[in-house]
């Protein structure tokens, strides 16, 4: 990884981009999003920054 | 003499019986207060259980017992141990959870594996009145985090208010912008806020491998996670806000679209007289309640899809999330047949027909055995 580069954000940029396009399809139509897909979806999202910080430790 | 015979005061440090209750022996650390803390010695997880006899003055398996039987009951038992394992210190170790950051981070992935195991089956029924409970103890984690986390023994009180106050007004600001995101994507404007989500994704890849910019990852999540609940119960409010209630006397008033973006929509065809055939009729509610009532003579089909909430129809009910059932009645029969598409967001849908009272209406909210169940009469 980049000297500098910071991975939490670069995960939850990652995480939260994959939701919006999710979001994206949805609202398009091409897939039809359920609770039973979202929920699961959100809390994989939440729980990859969380891990990602929890690696990382506290910001220098 | 002066040797008088004297009664020897308390030693706190010489050894005690086992499982006897400390009464009126407070910890060395803090003089004057019992503390409740987990057992470092005498545990078989993470001292829970071994904390609470002794600070009872119980046998610790009673507390085990308990946690296992409330486990089963819908998960409380687990949620309730992580809850106490989050905020009660170990006596070994005068830092409670929130000031490990490991810790806190597999607490987290803890409660998060509960929720979803609870929201499968058998547990369904019980797993969503479980969700505000986690989004509380998250809430209270976050809380204790943002006031100091362990720092709150022997902080200054002043300072200690401050940062819980900031942190609360925080709390308040996130959720006025979680329902203003909301309320935009149920108005309609969904697509915008999926690129607006694309692009902080993106914002903040680009910021990551440039140093960082940690402070846009909760304005993201605001972002995206009330816009996920609007998608994922296709909740639409442009349809109004109100009370509608629509009594059509005649075949000819029946509308074949009924819509109300939120509140209270009722639709009574008692006095319409249907014809043979085929009557269609749509229904689409984003939030609230929808009551229908159809003719006592009709034959009823019906095409439920409800992202979260009750629904009933007839003697057929269903609740939770993405509730979705058909019921089909008799083609064969020379009745006319209703047929009823609903599609609610969140909320609660009630068929019934004639005059038969509203299952909601009971003592004890839901009542599923006062209809009539036939779709067929």
């Amino acid at each position: 990884m980049k000297p500098g580069a910071d991975r939490v954000s670069i995960v939850a940029g990652l995480a939260v981009g994959g939701l919006g396009v999710v979001l994206l399809l949805d609202q398009t139509g091409l897939v039809e999003l359920r609770f039973g897909y979202a929920l699961p979806a959100v809390l994989a999202c939440v729980g990859a920054i969380l891990l990602a910080a929890g690696l990382d430790g506290p910001r220098r | 003499m002066t040797d008088e015979p004297r009664t020897p005061e308390p030693d706190e440090t010489a050894p005690t019986e086992p499982q006897r209750p400390k009464e009126d022996v407070p910890p060395p650390s803090s003089p004057g207060v019992r503390r409740l803390t987990r057992s470092s010695s005498d545990k078989l997880i993470g001292g829970v259980a071994g904390g609470l006899g002794r600070y009872f003055g119980v046998d610790p398996i009673l507390f085990r017992i308990a946690f296992v039987v409330l486990t089963f009951a819908g998960g409380v038992g687990v949620l309730a141990y992580i809850g106490l394992l989050a905020f009660v210190p170990a006596d070994d170790d005068s830092r409670p959870f929130g000031a490990r950051r490991d810790a806190n981070m597999i607490g987290a992935v803890l409660l998060g594996i509960v929720v979803l195991l609870i929201l499968g089956p058998p547990f369904f029924f019980v797993g969503p009145a479980l969700i505000p409970i986690a989004i509380l103890i998250g809430i209270g984690i976050l809380l204790w985090r943002a006031s100091g986390g362990a720092g709150i023994r022997g902080g200054d009180p002043g300072r200690l208010i401050a940062r819980a106050v900031i942190a609360l007004l925080i709390g308040i600001a996130a959720v006025g912008a979680f329902a203003g995101v909301f309320v935009l994507a149920a108005l309609g404007g969904g697509t915008t806020l999926a690129v607006l989500a694309i692009v902080a994704g993106v914002a903040l890849v680009v910021a990551g491998l440039s140093g960082g910019a940690r402070w846009l990852i909760a304005p993201a999540l605001v972002l995206v996670l009330p816009l996920a609940i609007v998608a994922a119960a296709d909740i639409r409010v442009d349809g109004g806000v109100g009370e509608r209630q629509y009594r059509p006397v005649s075949v000819d008033d029946l509308r074949p679209d009924y819509e109300l973006g939120m509140g209270q929509l009722v639709l009574d065809m008692r006095d319409v007289d249907l014809p043979a055939g085929t009557t269609k009729v749509h229904l689409q509610l984003g939030i609230g309640h929808t009551v229908v009532r159809v003719p006592e003579d009709a034959c009823l089909s019906s095409d439920v899809q409800l992202g979260a909430g009750h629904a009933q129809v007839l003697d057929r009910s269903s609740d939770g999330l993405d509730v979705d059932f058909e019921q089909a009645s008799a083609t064969t029969t020379d009745r006319p047949r209703l047929e009823i598409d609903s599609d609610l967001g969140i909320g609660a849908l009630e068929v019934v027909r004639g005059d038969d009272p509203l299952p909601s209406n009971r003592d004890g909210w839901w009542d599923d055995n006062v209809l009539d169940g036939p779709a067929c009469p």
